[in-house]
């Protein structure tokens, strides 16, 4: 344990290398990638550019099918309004009482088409971050112990610690209190939309509120509890290190040298194989997030425009109606990105781990 | 499904509440539907209260202190591994410069003080008794190896 944190200052490269010693755990992140893992071969030099390359490359081929997709909805949104606002016209100025009803239709029209939406994608960020979950299983003890080996074992422990106790907040968050806040949020615009009634429409303002100040508070949390247990645990492994140096000057010259050797070779070794691994766990995630980003801020962009346009000839009860639906998928984008920023954040700090 | 509950209810309660006339029965029937909505919306935070938030912790704790056991561990039989050949490699040397032709392996363990050091040596190899001398007295003072922890294998017999 000791001798691990010892920074060698001599001599690196022996036969053993660290790709053999690791090898069956860092093979099963290249695994737990899945298709993810596809584009990138760590074996053949793995770099930012390639990796975002291959990322650019991932969002122009999903690209067109996810705009096509966003085009009918709005379609049939605009459709909807249009046709309310064609029959609104038709009552007015007589028939006022009737137009309660061809809102509620209205309403029940437009519900229904982002419903399809908002289950499809909602479906879609749960399933992301439940890949991201499963990943972290893989990506982080493997890099919790390259980390470890490479002479950082508290702040491997701190770091792993952190981040898969806030993962695992952060998902049984949005499993168990998030996405039912969205459910009722979506909910809540409808039937606001529906009835104007004023209390609804701010019940469902608190719960956007509620979901946004969560997912900060979590990720401010979590930042600040990895940045403090970082700093306490550089200190014990600087104290550690220094305590190896101390215990490797009482040795036999001959001794020291070879241990010098062996550690350095150990140290860089591991060093070098947990930035790959790191930076390969990053470019994962991104993989992971392509999807669901381009579908749900795509989707979240249309809706804001669509609800935008329909505002010039439609019922602003329904267009905003439309606006809101557009939030609910910001939400559920803010909730993805969340997860993703709590593992790039891990896998930068850890590679960034350097023994002193 | 969900998602359909909960859209179907607030649909329900608004179109309850539009086709009631205007007037108390109205107020009432807002009430006991913004009480329903928000008992709904309310019940998934309840759930959380019963989730293990301790042991979440203390299993977190765990699973990252066993990853950084097993990095440690997986080190450190690496770093024995390097220690043993460079240390078999150097015997074979400093034996090559007394004539002595053989093969050494080390092995090593760890101290009290957390160093591995090689502890013990076997070398394989033709050579006369004070070479032999010679050799354990290097071996002993330069790897800090006893000379009762090294064998000498001649012709097959050990020594």
């Amino acid at each position: 344990m000791l001798l691990m944190v010892i920074p060698a200052l001599v001599l690196p490269g022996l036969a053993s290398g660290p790709e053999e010693a690791y090898s069956d755990q860092v093979e099963q992140v290249y695994q737990a990638a899945g298709e993810y893992g596809d584009d990138l071969d760590p074996s053949e030099g793995l770099s930012l550019e390639t990796g975002l390359a291959s990322l650019a490359e991932r969002v122009r081929n999903q690209m067109k099918e996810v705009v096509a997709d966003v085009a009918g909805s709005c379609v049939r949104l605009l459709a909807v309004v249009l046709l309310c606002g064609l029959v609104a016209e038709s009552f007015s100025p007589a028939g006022g009482d009737r137009m309660g009803v061809v809102r509620l239709v209205g309403v029940i029209s437009i519900t229904a088409i982002a419903l399809s939406d908002t289950g499809e994608l909602i479906g879609l960020g749960r399933q992301t971050i439940g890949e991201m979950e499963a990943f972290s299983h893989a990506l982080l003890p493997t890099v919790a112990a390259l980390t470890a080996a490479s002479g950082s074992p508290a702040g491997a422990a701190a770091n792993q610690l952190a981040t898969m106790l806030f993962s695992s907040v952060l998902v049984t968050l949005i499993d168990g209190l998030l996405l039912p806040m969205v459910y009722a949020y979506v909910a809540c615009c409808a039937a606001a939309a529906a009835t104007g009634n004023e209390g609804l429409r701010r019940v469902g303002g608190l719960l956007k509120w509620c979901i946004t100040a969560v997912l900060s508070a979590v990720l401010l949390v979590f930042v600040g509890y990895l940045t403090i247990s970082g700093v306490i645990a550089g200190s014990s492994d600087a104290v550690t290190v220094k305590t190896a140096k101390l215990a490797l000057s009482g040795v036999v010259p001959v001794v020291g040298g070879i241990l010098s050797d062996a550690a350095e070779t150990v140290l860089a070794g591991a060093g070098v194989l947990k930035s790959t691994v790191g930076l390969f766990g990053m470019l994962v995630v991104l993989g992971m997030c392509v999807a669901p980003f381009l579908q749900l801020g795509l989707h979240y962009i249309a809706y804001k425009c669509t609800g935008a346009l329909a505002a010039t000839v439609a019922d602003s009860r329904l267009t905003g109606l439309i606006d809101n639906i557009g939030a609910a998928f910001g939400l559920i984008l803010g909730m993805t990105g969340a997860c993703a920023f709590l593992m790039l954040i891990s896998m930068v700090s850890a590679v960034s781990l350097v023994v002193r | 499904m969900w998602l359909l509950a909960m859209t179907a209810a607030a649909l329900l309660a608004g179109a309850v509440e539009q086709l009631c006339p205007d007037g108390p029965v109205k107020r009432a029937v807002r009430l006991v539907c913004g009480l329903v909505l928000l008992v709904t919306m309310l019940r998934p935070a309840a759930q959380l209260r019963d989730l293990a938030w301790g042991d979440l912790f203390s299993m977190e704790r765990e699973a990252a202190q066993e990853s950084v056991e097993q990095g440690t561990q997986m080190g450190a039989e690496q770093m024995s591994a390097i220690i043993a050949e460079e240390a078999g490699a150097y015997i074979v040397d400093k034996a090559a410069e007394m004539g002595i032709q053989c093969a050494a392996q080390v092995f090593c363990s760890e101290t009290e003080e957390g160093l591995i050091l090689p502890q013990a040596v076997e070398v394989a190899g033709e050579m006369t008794a004070q070479q032999r001398q010679d050799l354990t007295e290097l071996i002993s003072g330069e790897l800090g190896i006893p000379a009762e922890e090294q064998s000498y294998r001649q012709g097959g017999e050990e020594s």
